[in-house]
């Protein structure tokens, strides 16, 4: 009994020194994806070539698979395989422009890495805080996963509200009414209109 | 008690009784999506062009001292409802804001309070509800006021009844100018993330409803406010 709970021990604090680990490994992640985005945006490139390179960084940093999946949600197993592929290939640019568009009208503040812990999945949330002087900061919480090709991205919350959970009621909705079909044309067109970026 | 107050009244006690918990996410749906339509029509011929003729009549800087201004009016609501929530800390941090900032900072607009350490966080009477055990009860998209749901309804109600200065407005018409003036404000500050809302979405109606529910979420949780022992940082 007494070795049955030392190996508990062992086995808890083991863990718990991995976990500091692992969020320390996280926030350089973050760190270093958010720096090196900064630099994407504050250079002088023309836009299309900014955007090029910051989707280049999105699709690196990202588990786009994934999050294509997630957003679905149980529309994805009544799926057909072939309506699943065409689904996967136009919800990628629909994201990246959407995404990337928004990255794109950042400007002026600094950021800071605010607080970062383990979710219930085994992955971890880190919380950047960009900072405005003379306004109140504002959060967005990065939600990684460990993968074998390291740290990837699978959500990003802003000011509570998630990016995943948003587009997912909001396909659910679209199927629900209209179809999947209906959905996946409907991608493509929001991929294909211009964007408008304030700079 | 004047005819706004009235108005307010009535629809509180109808959401009330709407307070009754729902297994379902959006039982009023189809009415929800009536008045949104309603509200969007409103907004394209008023609110919005209103929002856009203030921001160009305006620079960012003159914006961010009348913004200061309607926070810092807010700043009463708060200290009150942090008190009933029971967090303490908040409702000070928020009394000594209002006082530093009224007077420092001339009525609000330079928000000294904030560089001393002093944050700026909004705790309404939705949020005092839901401390207290409230659900959210069914969501409910209010004409002009937008997307809400019974139990912020009530609290909405609640807040025009505890802010101070609705009881220093001389008659309806300062009181019409006084919430005028709050919505525009708000309305411009909103200009650039609701068109976004509408440049991705393919559903701005679930969008919304979806938005709202985990931004009220998160302001009940404060789940950024790292002021307090909270996260292991």
């Amino acid at each position: 009994m007494r070795r049955f709970l030392l190996a508990v021990l062992a086995i808890a604090f083991g863990a718990s020194a991995a976990v500091a680990a692992d969020t320390k490994a996280a926030n350089a992640f973050v760190d270093k994806v958010a720096s090196d985005t900064l630099v994407i945006v504050k250079s002088a490139d023309p836009l299309p070539s900014k955007q090029a390179k910051l989707e280049s960084l999105f699709k690196t940093n990202a588990d786009i698979p994934f999050v294509a999946q997630f957003v679905l949600g149980r529309h994805w197993r009544a799926a057909s395989p072939a309506q699943q592929k065409a689904y996967v290939s136009a919800y990628e640019p629909f994201l990246m422009k959407h995404y990337v568009g928004r990255l794109l009208k950042y400007s002026g503040q600094s950021y800071k890495v605010a607080n970062s812990r383990q979710d219930a999945d085994g992955g971890v949330v880190v919380t950047m805080e960009l900072v405005d002087p003379g306004k109140p900061s504002v959060f967005v919480d990065y939600r990684l996963r460990q993968e074998k090709a390291g740290y990837k991205v699978t959500d990003i919350i802003v000011e509570g509200v998630s990016l995943l959970n948003t587009q997912r009621s909001e396909f659910n909705s679209v199927v629900n009414s209209k179809g999947l079909d209906y959905l996946i044309s409907a991608l493509q067109k929001k991929a294909a209109a211009p964007i408008t970026a304030s700079n | 008690m004047r005819m706004n107050g009235i108005v307010m009244a009535v629809i509180a006690s109808v959401m009330l009784s709407a307070c009754a918990a729902t297994p379902q996410e959006d039982p009023m749906e189809s009415m929800n999506r009536g008045i949104f339509k309603f509200n969007e029509v409103v907004d394209n011929i008023l609110l919005k062009p209103v929002a856009k003729g203030y921001r160009g009549i305006t620079t960012p800087y003159i914006r961010d001292r009348i913004g200061g201004i309607a926070n810092n009016l807010g700043e009463p609501v708060t200290v009150a409802n942090a008190l009933l929530q029971g967090d303490v800390n908040r409702s000070f941090i928020s009394f000594w804001r209002f006082l530093i900032n009224s007077t420092v900072g001339i009525g609000g607009m330079f928000d000294v309070a904030s560089t001393a350490g002093l944050s700026y966080r909004v705790e309404d009477f939705g949020q005092t509800l839901a401390v207290w055990g409230a659900g959210s009860g069914p969501y409910i998209v209010l004409p002009i006021f937008g997307p809400s749901n019974a139990r912020d309804t009530v609290g909405m109600v609640v807040d025009y009844f505890t802010d101070p200065f609705h009881y220093a407005m001389e008659d309806d018409t300062d009181e019409f100018y006084y919430g005028a003036a709050k919505g525009i404000v708000k309305r411009e500050r909103l200009l650039d993330p609701i068109d976004d809302i509408y440049e991705s979405s393919l559903d701005p109606y679930t969008s919304f409803r979806s938005i709202y529910t985990q931004q009220r979420e998160s302001e009940i949780k404060n789940s950024y406010d790292y002021s307090k022992d909270k996260g292991q940082f």
